[in-house]
């Protein structure tokens, strides 16, 4: 790492880890919870699957976000998602009166 | 690297992930290579136990009703009261006959009894005297590849997680950099200039690249309760206590209760005796709520990947009768991971398929050091060009001495410690670990002292043969269970452990060789050229020979 910063802007990359990480990590957490929500059949099953799964996309967002050229776009991205599997959970959450 | 190729932005999806791979990989590249030496290993868990405590009998010939008589002997006389006991008896792999047993949940205000484990003498009915030579054993070991060691357990298992992560990452993104994945199997260009190591670690990769996968994503489903709980209980709309009451079922616990009513336990050697089993088909023989009315046993039988999932025969506690062969868990999802599970802890495997997981397991070692040692070549030639000394670059290499060859010379210190700590010291099984971590750190320092890394190499790789060649001789001047009479009894447990130092030390003797031409050849090349070139010749594989 120590290689890394000599030469390039430091932030930037700390910045992109974040994003991946972080963010990301809150982004499957909701998006899981929709997608639970959203599978038909059992219930249960569909926790089985998703948490079974959810390393997979979250590995497969890590890699995204560290291609994705713009740094903003991956920022908003995460944002824009993290809002709305929020919000999708919520209403799905309603619907089905568990809130 | 330009800057944006430096902070992670490239054109292509190949560049980019060439970025995440090499980075993702460097940073955590030497906890990655202690877990696959010490994950490795535990595919030999109870093999080096045996190894670690020679004292201890094995009684492979006796019968399984006797073995399981001789444990529902010890836990009627000895554990009352208890939720649940198991007996494991002795088998191909599990070299003792043990007792397990859980008790039941304290009232509140009451503090938790700890769970007992006992081994057996599966002859005599004597408690094993395991503390004759306190050791850690093979169990020690394995449990390092996802626990650390010194670390509390949660914060280091949370942090293997987040490793394990980049581990899967970084064969997914290795998979992408290589277009042509079956060119590499065949590509080995040991004359070629610089890629050499990348050969060496595109082979390693390639070839275990079905296991690399496997391991390192079903070692994520191991965390998956870990750092994934949030989904289960989120689409329980966040109440907790609902989550709770639902979600055992998708593991098949069932919520049973202890019946007031006392009744005798059926006889369990019997019960056993009527089954045409050997010992080898059975993962253990349970018996809930034992004394209770509704007790019942439950064998569970070996024969599938991962037996937690497998099929388990259930006899009434109290008459003796059968109940019924259910299968345990009734969730697709569940059955996957708990075939994913199964996979990655190998239980299953019989002997080829043992050696198997372990030789994958040392490609993966081999894929960890030789990726970290192409990092440095490969910077070492742009740097050279420079002409000037790079801290992080010297920090590199040092700590790939120090824990490519220092990490091996540590785990065989580990075993001498096992033979040459007094018997009667206080803590020696944690005593035998400081052994360890004390040798990986002079392994560790050593080459920060040494100007030339080329040196420090070889002598790294001298004390690892030094260790492994000498081990054996340790072990016939400490014990009876050395090669002079493991070989003629043809006991291969005790005599693969012995075996299998000697081919390590021969590596390494080897790998002197090697080093010590090349070293040779490059001093003849600077004779015939410029002689200032070598002023930090910062890894023994900076030039090829």
């Amino acid at each position: 790492m120590v290689y890394l910063h000599l030469t390039s802007p430091k932030w930037l990359v700390v910045s992109r880890c974040i994003a991946a990480f972080i963010m990301g990590f809150i982004f499957i957490n909701s998006l899981g919870v929709t997608v639970v929500l959203l599978l038909p059949g059992s219930h249960l099953e569909a926790i089985g699957w998703v948490s079974v799964f959810a390393f997979l996309g979250y590995s497969l967002l890590v890699m995204w976000c560290f291609h994705e050229r713009s740094l903003g776009k991956v920022w908003g991205m995460l944002t824009v998602g993290i809002l709305a599997s929020c919000a999708s959970s919520y209403g799905l959450l309603a619907m089905e009166k568990l809130i | 690297m330009s800057v944006t190729k430096a902070s992670g932005v490239s054109s292509t999806f190949r560049q980019s992930m060439t970025w995440v791979h090499t980075w993702f990989g460097l940073t955590f590249c030497w906890i990655m290579y202690f877990m696959f030496v010490t994950g490795t290993l535990g595919y030999f868990d109870t093999e080096i136990d045996q190894w670690m405590q020679p004292e201890l009998p094995v009684r492979h010939d006796v019968s399984l009703a006797d073995n399981i008589a001789i444990g529902e002997q010890y836990l009627r006389s000895n554990v009352q009261g208890a939720e649940s006991w198991y007996i494991t008896p002795v088998q191909d792999r599990h070299p003792y006959l043990s007792v397990f047993w859980t008790w039941p949940k304290p009232e509140p205000g009451e503090e938790r009894r700890k769970n007992g484990f006992v081994q057996l003498d599966a002859k005599t009915g004597e408690v094993l005297d395991t503390e004759l030579r306190a050791t850690g054993g093979g169990q020690t070991l394995y449990r390092m590849h996802y626990l650390l060691h010194y670390i509390d357990g949660e914060i280091a298992y949370k942090l293997i997680g987040i490793i394990t992560l980049l581990m899967f990452i970084g064969v997914m993104t290795g998979i992408v950099i290589h277009r042509a994945i079956f060119v590499d199997l065949f590509t080995f260009r040991p004359d070629k200039k610089g890629r050499a190591w990348l050969d060496l670690h595109n082979v390693a990769s390639v070839t275990s690249l079905p296991f690399q996968l496997m391991i390192s994503y079903s070692g994520l489903i191991f965390m998956v309760t870990t750092f994934f709980p949030l989904i289960a209980i989120g689409s329980f709309g966040f109440d907790a206590n609902s989550a709770r009451e639902e979600l055992p079922k998708l593991f098949g616990e069932s919520e049973e209760v202890r019946a007031e009513q006392s009744a005798p336990l059926t006889s369990l050697h019997q019960l056993v005796d009527t089954l045409s089993l050997t010992a080898n088909d059975i993962a253990s023989v349970g018996v809930h709520f034992p004394g209770a009315a509704n007790a019942h046993v439950d064998i569970s039988l070996h024969g599938s990947v991962n037996h937690r999932i497998g099929e388990q025969l259930t006899y009434d506690g109290v008459s003796g009768e059968f109940i019924g062969s259910e299968k345990r868990i009734n969730y697709q999802s569940i059955l996957f991971s708990g075939t994913m599970l199964g996979l990655h802890e190998g239980l299953f495997a019989g002997p080829f398929l043992r050696w198997l997981y372990f030789i994958a397991g040392v490609f993966g070692c081999v894929m960890m050091a030789t990726g970290a040692i192409y990092w440095v070549q490969k910077r070492q030639q742009r740097i050279k060009k420079a002409g000037y000394p790079n801290v992080g670059l010297t920090l590199v290499t040092n700590l790939n001495i120090g824990t490519i060859t220092g990490l091996l010379s540590a785990v065989g210190a580990y075993f001498w410690a096992n033979r040459l700590l007094p018997l009667g010291l206080d803590d020696r099984a944690n005593w035998e670990v400081h052994v360890m971590f004390l040798t990986w750190a002079v392994c560790l320092i050593h080459p920060f002292v040494r100007r030339h890394k080329r040196q420090a190499w070889i002598e790294q790789c001298g004390g690892v043969a030094l260790v492994y060649l000498l081990l054996p001789v340790v072990n016939a001047l400490t014990t009876n269970a050395h090669l002079g009479r493991s070989l003629p009894s043809g006991n291969w447990v005790l005599a693969g452990v012995d075996l299998l130092s000697l081919v390590t030390g021969g590596l390494a003797v080897a790998a002197i060789v090697v080093l010590r031409r090349r070293a040779n050849a490059s001093a003849q090349a600077r004779w015939s050229s410029t002689p200032s070139l070598d002023t930090h010749s910062t890894s023994a594989e900076s030039q090829s020979s």
